[in-house]
């Protein structure tokens, strides 16, 4: 079976250009499944935190993620309200709800 | 889902962003790409009819008026999926996007045209998606 997803990378291209000029040392992505979306956009930002409830997603992500960015990239196997009942401040400059509210 | 979105806030910096991408409430196109061209064969077509799609958006809108976020930025984009015939597109669905279902006739309609000369050269999902720019308040 031959899937192509986005090659066109219009997905790539619209959150690129919303995250700009932001500020995003810290970055929360929400539902980051199979980690499709953070390696496009992951070189644009800081550190980035990815959750994901479905536990064979994550360990997708965790395999498929670049060298380059596992100093970069931390993986939780938590769905949002599990996460935020483990952190005590607010410490993200950018949330990335992709496909997941 | 406000809730949801009053739990991210929570974990943003006053003036943090969030950014929201989820598929619109069109409904998903498939178009089969043949040797004289790109025929529309039909709709895919999802059992909750996308009524979570509904409900984020109206979320959304209720927490911009409650002033949980500013809004400062939509758009839609294309978001396309290609496969190389109409089964490993059923395939695909039935592994990545559980409640979503190819109706019978576009099926049929596919493996028409498979058998015909034109053939299919490939099979395309077409979801028009929704894309915003948030910023929490600055002071809270």
């Amino acid at each position: 079976m031959t899937v192509r997803s986005d090659p066109e990378e219009n997905e790539t291209h619209a959150l690129l250009n919303l995250i700009g000029s932001l500020t995003t040392r810290q970055v929360l992505e929400i539902g980051c499944g199979d980690g499709r979306l953070t390696w496009r956009y992951a070189d644009a930002t800081g550190h980035i935190t990815a959750i994901e409830p479905d536990t064979e997603r994550i360990q997708q992500a965790q395999s498929a993620c670049p060298a380059s960015l596992r100093k970069r990239v931390e993986f939780h196997n938590l769905n949002l309200e599990q996460y935020a009942a483990q952190v005590h401040s607010a410490p993200f400059d950018l949330a990335i709800l992709a496909w997941s509210l | 889902m406000v809730h949801a979105l009053q739990t991210v806030q929570s974990l943003l910096k006053a003036g943090g962003h969030l950014i929201d991408i989820r598929p619109s409430t069109s409904r998903p196109e498939i178009i089969a790409r043949t040797k004289t061209g790109a025929q529309f064969i039909g709709y895919l077509e999802e059992m909750d009819d996308g009524i979570e799609y509904t409900q984020a958006g109206a979320a959304l809108k209720q927490s911009i008026r409650e002033g949980a976020f500013l809004l400062e930025y939509e758009d839609q984009f294309t978001f396309s999926t290609y496969t190389d015939t109409i089964q490993s597109l059923e395939n695909y669905l039935a592994e990545k996007w559980k409640d979503a279902v190819l109706p019978p006739q576009v099926i049929e309609k596919a493996l028409a045209l498979q058998k015909s000369p034109a053939g299919v050269e490939e099979i395309l999902l077409k979801e028009q998606v929704h894309i915003a720019r948030l910023r929490s308040p600055a002071a809270r």
